[in-house]
């Protein structure tokens, strides 16, 4: 279905709405608390007034996101009523008949169609992501091929694990991060501000990345490389992005003005610990494993890391680590980044920089989840055709990772396929390079991996935390091997090049590309055409084999 | 052979797997509804009855097996089959196969443990994958990719929506039936022989294609041949076979037959599409006439409808002129031929049974997308009244909807030029189907006649499978006289295996 011979806007669309009906196949799966909690929001903003949203606590379950998803689940509330008025009762909790069900996934389903809108876009302005310098090509013929994205992006497999089984809203939200980064590589800079700030008053966690677009839009504005700063100039800009930052707050918090401290509170929740029950795949999963592994040794008395529990888990070898810790941790790793975002502003070092924030917060952040890893793995798809390989490990491991969210039969099988089948659609469609062998070794390891996640329990039912540990400390070997990689190759390799060279650096897909063979036979029109407008010069070309090492 | 990349495979088994345990997860038939159940209680009381009774019990009345529910009505292949997985249902859900108070045993365990046997059991899957792989390049094909035949084929929907939505096995029998075309198509006459007694073992639905199978394998090995040594191993091998099936039976066998070959249960099932029940609605015929009598005249009429396309093949496949990738493409004509119009004339047909044209239709892709695209989605909607009666009627929609989708990523139903006439043919016929979905929820019909929008379906359906079996018969002759001609003609022929290069 990817690889058709000219993969038209009109095929995208067919094919979105294919993508859509296998969603609604899964209306009968398995359906994490999450949907109990969407359902409760609906709940609170039907029936409450504007000011009470964040201080009811009828159910465990509040709100806890910014404004603009609370105006959200209003506006769906207004559709919801024709489905089933029940829902949108408060006192209802966990109350999930057949029309609440279908109202909210489908939901879900038609909000993702602003992540197809968004894909397209960012596949209408992706040329300038083959090109270091910042030249911008007319023609939509030299950018990431729409298939390539729609499978990467659209069909991500974590994404249907967690918004169409697990119950999330994240398909759309990543839609509104894609348009604006769309927007910031046309070169719009004040809209994509304007979306960017929307995105973080819809869910705060794209935070996260918020550094990479502070540091990117201030050196394209107001400090415009090879150019004299002058002041006027500066200080427009300044008051511009204020005013639009501005603008965006008021709009979502202007409503609220007297409660913001309370929101603030529920956005904000530092009693939680410093892991979920599951263990994120980040540096503080090794640590715990490591107190775990020490507390064994030294026979200490039972640790509460591993009793699943949310809370203030305690370490019981190893230093305590505090929120303010993992902040500080998490903006120094960051600043490399930042500095070479600031020293070499093109739009693909934006787009890495995105990547690179989200993945640190994810390293280092504090109480973080697995479902994290999309806000690495979605615009990780945007620049996969660099480092293919990387991603896909990458890809395997942010997959895998999780797994542990789905644990009914049904879903264990479900999971399983799904991860099969957006791997092998991305093998399909990236340009895959031979794999190095430590490589496949550790990726065929999830086989085993799986099989333990799933079956250990049937056999160790005393330890249920075990499968857990194994999952999220061989994903981390995973994650952190990629994360290093990449932000080792974005710092350094991106000093090494002459800046003369840059040019034509990154022209590598074209000639990649065609070692997938279904690929090639199908859109090889395509192909030539392009084919025909690459000169790749001599150097260039050394260095992009550099890059794919 | 294997040319088409791995990945493209494994996407593409991935994705039948995903749609077969998508609808998995839709209610099967029957479920919470006591006291009879449905087809889902039907295979978990054979497992009961199999691992418990002696042989000789299983399609004998009794105060152990009442017949009366659920009896044992497939060949004794199902019953081996029923029995396997019993044994390994006994191992790991025991209270599912106790003798007597595991009636109506549901559980969600019990769910999974059985959509989990169909997809061991499936071999429907892999049989397609190897057939598109095997022949994928052959003549008259149309140029799409290899990975849309296969794609099309994994996703095609009354498979996955009768095995996994419905629950039945019947991947096991219209597996062999491929696995069985594949077979004979690659020169492995006895093993195809042996696959193809195996799947009318294993439901007696596939005589519906025996036809075709009996009038290639005969006229192959008799006239075109001449090999009585081979003709004479492929008899004694299928003999065999059918020995070592029916013996443990012994003097029961009998039984078994008039289980496997009911009489009482009228010349139609519920609301189908067959020219019986079109024609009882203009005249009465069920419990007017004598059941016997009905069966007989069933029986001929069925026969002589078939006999066309089978005599049609015989005479091909006798003439050592014609090539083999001609003659695979008149077999599956043959097949789809003779399995459609026994669809429509024999006698006990349900809804389900379109099944097996459908089998054929999937084969022939290559050869006719367009058509066959159409006749696999009026199939797929045809079976609506029987799942909306389910509560899985919307996995009915998504199936269908991504198959229709997904054919359309190959420009098949739509294309420029005189061809979007088929488009537009397409969207009404299909439009007409989901006016009647439409009416069968929003409309409430005059008081006299209840069913009155499955019936119209039914009716609509009808007159749909008659428009492709006389089309079809019309192609499967014509297209037989042009190729020998091509065949005799050493010019024309050259030509057109110059245009394939």
């Amino acid at each position: 279905m990817t690889s058709s011979s000219n993969f038209s806007v009109a095929s995208y669309w067919a094919a979105v709405f294919a993508v859509s009906c296998l969603k609604i196949l899964l209306l009968n799966s398995y359906r994490s608390t999450d949907f109990e909690v969407h359902r409760n929001w609906l709940a609170i903003t039907h029936s409450l007034p504007l000011e009470k949203w964040y201080y009811d606590e009828t159910s465990e379950w509040t709100l806890d996101y910014p404004p603009f998803f609370a105006y959200f689940e209003w506006t769906l509330s207004q559709v919801a009523k024709y489905f089933d008025e029940g829902m949108l009762e408060i006192k209802n909790l966990n109350y999930a008949t057949f029309e609440t069900i279908l109202f909210q996934k489908l939901s879900v389903i038609v909000a993702d169609f602003l992540l197809a809108y968004a894909v397209l876009r960012c596949c209408q302005v992706s040329s300038v992501l083959f090109s270091v310098s910042g030249k911008r090509k007319s023609t939509s013929d030299d950018g990431i091929p729409l298939e390539t994205l729609f499978v990467l992006i659209f069909c991500s497999g974590g994404l249907f694990i967690v918004d169409q089984i697990h119950f999330q809203y994240n398909g759309f939200l990543f839609g509104i991060l894609l348009l604006s980064i769309a927007k910031m590589l046309e070169g719009k800079f004040y809209q994509s501000a304007f979306i960017f700030a929307s995105l973080i008053n819809f869910k705060h966690i794209f935070l996260y990345v918020a550094p990479a677009y502070g540091v990117y839009l201030l050196r394209k504005q107001c400090f415009p490389p090879n150019t004299h700063i002058r002041m006027g100039n500066l200080i427009t800009s300044v008051i511009s992005f204020g005013v639009v930052g501005a603008t965006v707050l008021a709009a979502s918090f202007g409503p609220f003005y007297q409660h913001i401290p309370q929101i603030l509170k529920r956005l904000f929740p530092f009693q939680r610990g410093l892991s979920h029950a599951y263990w994120a795949p980040n540096v503080w999963a090794g640590y715990n494993t490591v107190d775990w592994i020490l507390n064994l040794a030294l026979k200490k008395g039972k640790s509460s890391v591993t009793t699943g529990l949310v809370g203030e888990a305690s370490l019981s070898v190893l230093p305590q680590v505090l929120p303010l810790h993992t902040f500080v941790l998490t903006v120094v790793c960051m600043l490399p980044a930042l500095i070479t975002i600031w020293k070499r502003p093109t739009e693909l070092n934006f787009v890495q920089g995105v990547i690179i924030t989200g993945w640190t917060s994810f390293m280092f952040g504090y109480h973080v989840h697995e479902k994290a890893i999309l806000n690495v793995l979605i615009p990780f798809a945007l620049v996969s055709h660099h480092q293919p390989n990387l991603f896909f490990i990458t890809l395997v491991s942010g997959t895998v990772c999780v797994f542990p969210l789905l644990f009914n039969p049904f879903e264990i099988v479900l999971k399983a396929v799904i991860a099969i089948l957006h791997l092998s659609l991305t093998v399909r469609c990236t340009p895959l390079s031979k794999f190095r062998i430590y490589e496949l070794l550790y990726m065929s390891g999830f086989v085993v991996v799986y099989l333990c996640e799933n079956f250990l329990p049937i056999f160790l039912p005393r330890f249920p935390f075990l499968p857990l540990i194994l999952v999220s400390d061989y994903c981390l070997i995973g994650i952190f091997y990629g994360f290093i990689k990449f932000y080792w190759q974005f710092c350094i390799i991106s000093y090494d090049i002459p800046a003369k060279t840059n040019d034509n650096l990154i022209s590598p897909p074209r000639k990649a590309m065609q070692l997938t063979p279904d690929v090639t036979d199908s859109s090889s029109n395509k192909m030539i055409k392009r084919k025909k407008q690459v000169n790749i010069p001599e150097p260039s070309t050394r260095v992009l084999r550099k890059r794919n090492k | 052979m294997l040319s088409i990349p791995k990945a493209t495979i494994t996407s593409c088994v991935a994705l039948g797997l995903f749609l077969r345990w998508g609808v998995s997860l839709f209610p099967y038939s029957g479920e919470g509804k006591p006291p009879m159940f449905g087809d889902f209680e039907a295979q978990r009381h054979w497992m009961e009855i199999t691992v418990n009774l002696p042989i000789h019990y299983w399609y004998y009345n009794s105060t152990v097996n009442n017949l009366n529910y659920w009896g044992l009505d497939y060949p004794p292949l199902s019953a081996y089959h029923s029995y396997g997985l019993g044994k390994i249902l006994a191992k790991l859900l025991p209270p599912a196969v106790k003798l007597g108070t595991s009636r109506g045993f549901e559980s969600p365990v019990l769910k999974f443990l059985m959509r989990l046997s169909v997809s061991a059991s499936d071999l429907l899957l892999p049989a397609f994958i190897i057939f598109f792989t095997i022949f994928k390049k052959l003549k008259g094909q149309h140029s799409f990719p290899p990975w849309l035949y296969i794609t099309l084929a994994v996703s095609a929907p009354p498979f996955i929506l009768v095995d996994y939505g419905h629950f039945q096995y019947n991947c096991v029998s219209l597996g062999l039936t491929v696995w069985a075309v594949i077979c004979l198509f690659t020169e492995n006459i006895s093993l195809g022989a042996v696959a193809f007694t195996l799947a009318v073992n294993h439901k007696q639905m596939s005589l519906y294609h025996s036809l075709a199978f009996f009038a290639y394998m005969t006229s192959t090995l008799i006239v075109k041949r001449v090999d009585l040594l081979t003709t004479f191993r492929v008899g004694t091998i299928i003999i065999s076979t059918l020995g070592l099936l029916w013996l443990p039976f012994g003097d029961y066998w009998i039984f078994v037959m008039e289980r496997v070959f009911p009489l009482k249960r009228g010349v139609f099932e519920d609301k189908v599409g067959s020219f019986w029940y079109a024609l009882d609605r203009v005249t009465p015929i069920r419990g007017v006439y004598d059941d016997t009598e009905v069966a007989q005249l069933c029986a001929i009429v069925t026969l002589v409808s078939v006999l066309p396309s089978a005599i049609n093949l015989f005479l091909r496949s006798g003439n050592p002129k014609s090539l083999q990738d001609d003659l695979l493409k008149t077999f599956l004509l043959s097949m789809f031929n003779t399995s459609l119009n026994c669809f429509l004339f024999s006698y006990h047909v349900h809804e389900k049974s379109i099944m097996l044209p459908c089998l054929a239709a999937v084969l022939l892709t290559p050869w006719y997308p367009k058509e066959m695209i159409w006749f696999i989605t009026i199939s797929s909607l045809s079976l609506y009244p029987l799942f909306h009666q389910e509560r899985s009627h919307i996995a009915l929609l998504c199936v269908t909807s991504f198959f229709v989708l997904v054919a359309q990523q190959g420009k098949i139903i739509t294309a420029s030029g005189i061809r979007s006439l088929f488009g537009i043919i397409f969207v009404a016929s299909v439009g007409g189907y989901l006016f009647l979905i439409f009416g069968l929820h929003f409309i409430t019909p005059p008081g006299k006649l209840p069913h009155l929008f499955p019936a119209l379906i039914a009716l609509y359906s009808f007159i749909h499978f008659v428009v492709f079996t006389i089309w079809f018969h019309y192609n499967q002759m014509v297209d037989g006289r042009k190729r020998t001609v091509n065949a005799t003609t050493p010019t024309q022929q050259g030509r057109s295996t110059k245009k394939i290069k």
